[in-house]
């Protein structure tokens, strides 16, 4: 068993070495899913068998030991600042929740997982800037999503696990119209009706992943987590008379804008746990994230305005917006590498417990720490756009406290994990390449503070 | 039994996202960079004292005061009072203000804070030399040591006088820049002078010259001493962007003058002059707009920003711009119409402030 592991030690070593960096995408992307996962920096794709796995590879949930019902918090201070100044990047906060329910069909083992990250400060969050105007693109607003996936994982053969589903993101198209006749002198005398149509659509993508087992090493796991993008379409008309002292003003104006927002990129996974050693897990992920795909989340926008202004009434028209020419963001695909070790303490006297093989200890402590390294994607800004960003370490610890069989209703475990994050993004700069720039050069650097708590119940 | 319990713990984790949805205000908007080079918004009413309108931070429709110049009043850019030089038109008993007239004298306003200015004139320059041809305008102010050196458009080219106290001045006979036959210029009058101080204590001047028809170029020469000028290159520093193939002209497409150079730096300390300069498209809009480069001194070209500063959507026609830098913002300061009502049809000296979000001191 040794010796497998230090055969496998070459290839990881080169694989650090290769090694320039993956994804922030939704809350689960950037902080973690669950505390358990987010201590190991997310270095689970080999070792998830809790609801987490609805993120990080759906294969592990057939591992649960029974039903398992999860309620965790996260919250994530976000300290990102431009030539040394806060820049007042929300913070993020939420809950996260889960399921996973475990089962036999004719003998093939199999499980159900839903997992949830709901924000605590609105469902969903999109903004539409210019391309010029300086934002921490993948932080600001991506990570203030609602996230829902849902998946079925089934173990055909003794060292094999499949699991796969969807996760969603809803999208809005919306129209709305006003018609008729306003009075500017007497306002509650108009006549105006309007019509507002809007969609919310649902947008899905999958992910998906496979688990196998490698003898008494532990497990080797892989995962894809396809593309997605939240689609905001807004069309709007205003069409009428517009009475200004008994002088009828036809008037009409039409606006047409279009934006994406929360990009996230496909990416694959490659994950490996080593649980060789009793009660000790290291994990090594590693991503490959697909940013070259990455959109310009810059609004499409046309409007125009038609008025026919009494002759000798000198009201000046605005000019139709330019059209905007979009420059490819030009992001660079980058592979991320996520370090995790586990180790769990165990006291007390020996008990049965529900989806264990073997007794356990009443009472047991897994401590946890992990790396990630994640290299920015962003190519240097040296034009008109400002997508600001910087490369980030995070170095993760946790804690837990599981009870085994603690109740008689309670056969399984009650499990309490907690972790703590710190992301430094060093300082990066930005020199423009024409020095007539309206945004100019600037530094940007940051730290993120992430910590959270998530309580299981097994039964 | 089990499925009891579990129930339990998933009302309670409904209960408990049901509290999760307060919308948050707007965020990852704060302290943003911004290198206060423009797009300029106008002045607000509130942020011009001395009863000016605004964004007018100048005007008289009996003499039109016009095409401004700034100068710190001290030397000390953190203090905010400023002299204004401008071009006028003196009024001629027993005629009307004409604004087309050409202008006849150079007068200088105060203003404590920076932008709006008194309303004591003092006249500092008026036109004496036949090769004025009756007409000075188009001031250009430097500071020089304990001097203060006022370049100004005359007939027959630039001209600059001298003053130690920044109200009395003295010419330098001649134009320093004439009329040269023998380049592009063509034999054009050079006009409407913009001068700046490079570190090195030397000078550059850009220039307007027109032609060819009824386009305009800019032009740049350099000096040691501020006196004695020397053209840089063979051609135009800025000339008329050709046409692209956007279904938009180019702002700056049909014609481009009045430069007003300024001397920055970036934030990583890098060295830029900036010329903003005023610009027509070939559907006659007109606007303000800004070219730079990076190392003053050389001849480099100069790069023009993707838009323009000022003007864009406006049918009052900016013109004659000039830059105020300040600590975190820059005031521009242009000549456009007083209004847009027909009686409000004469020029007048419009001010705007970059970046837009800035909250200037009261007046």
């Amino acid at each position: 068993m040794s010796k497998h592991a230090r055969s496998l030690l070459p290839a990881l070593a080169a694989a650090w070495l290769l090694v320039a960096p993956e994804a922030r995408a939704s809350a689960p992307g950037t902080y973690g899913m669950g505390s358990r996962a987010g201590a190991l920096s997310g270095a689970v794709t080999a070792d998830a068998a809790d609801f987490s796995g609805c993120f990080y590879n759906p294969a592990g949930l057939v591992s649960a030991p029974g039903l398992e019902l999860s309620l965790g918090y996260v919250y994530a201070d976000n300290r990102l600042r431009i030539n040394g100044k806060d820049n007042d990047v929300a913070d993020v906060h939420g809950l996260m929740a889960g399921i996973v329910a475990p089962g036999k069909i004719l003998s093939l083992p199999f499980a159900f997982g839903i997992a949830t990250y709901i924000p605590d400060n609105g469902l969903s969050r999109i903004r539409a800037l210019r391309q010029e105007t300086p934002r921490w693109e993948l932080y600001n607003d991506r990570p203030t999503i609602l996230f829902l996936s849902v998946h079925l994982a089934v173990r055909p053969l003794p060292w094999l696990e499949l699991g796969g589903g969807l996760a969603f993101l809803a999208a809005t198209r919306g129209r709305f119209g006003i018609r008729g006749e306003a009075d500017v002198l007497s306002p509650y005398d108009s006549q105006l009706s309007h019509e507002v149509d809007a969609d919310l659509t649902s947008i899905r993508y999958p992910i998906a992943g496979a688990r196998v087992k490698l003898g008494r090493l532990g497990y080797l796991g892989v995962a894809y987590r396809g593309q997605t993008k939240l689609d905001l379409a807004l069309q709007a008309n205003l069409e009428g008379i517009v009475d200004f002292a008994g002088v009828d003003v036809p008037l009409r104006y039409t606006l047409e804008t279009r934006t994406l927002d929360a990009f996230q990129p496909q990416q694959v996974v490659l994950g490996l746990s080593f649980q060789a050693v009793p009660r000790l897990r290291a994990n090594f992920d590693l991503g490959w994230v697909n940013w070259s795909a990455y959109e310009s989340p810059t609004p499409r926008t046309s409007a125009h305005l038609e008025a026919e202004p009494p002759p000798g009434v000198g009201v000046e028209l605005p000019e139709d917006p330019k059209p905007v020419v979009i420059v490819p963001p030009a992001f660079q695909d980058r592979f991320v590498p996520r370090l995790g070790v586990e180790y769990v303490l165990a006291f007390g006297a020996e008990r049965r417990v529900s989806g264990r093989d073997a007794p356990a200890k009443a009472v047991e402590i897994p401590l946890r720490a992990g790396y990630a390294y994640e290299r920015s994607p962003v190519p240097p800004q040296e034009g008109p756009t400002n997508f600001v960003d910087a490369d980030r370490h995070t170095i993760s610890l946790g804690a837990g406290l599981v009870l085994n069989a603690p109740f008689s209703v309670l056969r399984g475990a009650l499990r309490l994990d907690t972790h703590v994050a710190l992301s430094v993004l060093p300082e990066r700069i930005t020199q423009k390449a024409n020095p007539a720039d309206f945004v100019g050069d600037y530094r940007a650097d940051g730290t993120m503070i992430a910590g959270g708590a998530t309580l299981t119940a097994s039964f | 039994m089990r499925t009891g319990h579990a129930g339990s713990f998933l009302l309670a984790l409904a209960l408990l996202a049901g509290c999760a949805t307060l919308a948050d205000t707007e965020t990852g908007g704060e302290n943003l960079p911004n290198a206060a080079a423009g797009p300029f918004r106008a002045l607000r009413t509130g942020e011009l004292g001395n009863l000016r309108s605004a964004p007018n931070a100048l005007e008289d429709d009996e003499t039109f005061p016009r095409d401004p110049a700034l100068l710190d009043a001290d030397g000390d850019p953190t203090t905010p009072a400023v002299f204004g030089y401008f071009s006028m038109t003196p009024e001629v008993p027993g005629e009307d203000p004409d604004p087309t007239a050409p202008p006849r004298a150079i007068v200088r306003y105060g203003a404590e804070d920076g932008r709006s200015f008194d309303r004591m004139p003092l006249v500092v320059l008026t036109p004496e030399a036949p090769w004025e041809g009756g007409t000075v305008g188009a001031p250009s102010v430097v500071r020089v040591g304990d001097e203060v050196y006022l370049y100004y458009a005359a007939a027959g080219g630039i001209g600059l006088a001298r003053s130690l106290d920044g109200g009395v001045f003295a010419r330098i006979p001649g134009p320093v820049l004439g009329p040269d036959a023998s380049g592009w210029e063509a034999g054009a009058v050079p006009r409407s002078p913009g001068v700046v101080v490079l570190d090195d204590g030397s000078f550059r001047l850009f220039y307007e010259v027109p032609g060819p028809g009824d386009a305009a170029r800019i032009g740049e020469a350099r000096s040691d001493d501020g006196i004695t000028w020397t053209r840089v290159g063979d051609g135009p520093a800025l000339t008329p962007a050709p046409a692209g193939e956007g279904a938009e002209p180019p702002y700056d497409g049909a014609w481009l003058g009045a430069p007003a150079p300024v001397l920055v730096r970036s934030s990583e300390g890098r060295p830029i002059l900036r010329v903003y300069y005023a610009a027509r498209d070939t559907l006659g809009r007109a606007v303000v707009g800004l070219a730079a480069r990076f190392d003053p001194g050389s001849a480099m070209p100069l790069e023009r920003a993707v838009s323009p500063v000022f003007g864009s959507g406006s049918s009052l026609g900016p013109h004659e711009p000039c830059v105020l830098v300040r600590p975190g913002h820059t005031l521009l300061f242009t000549t456009q119409r007083a209004g847009r009502t027909k009686s409000a049809n004469y020029p007048a000296v419009a001010a705007g402030v970059a970046p837009a979000d800035v909250s200037l001191p009261a007046p």
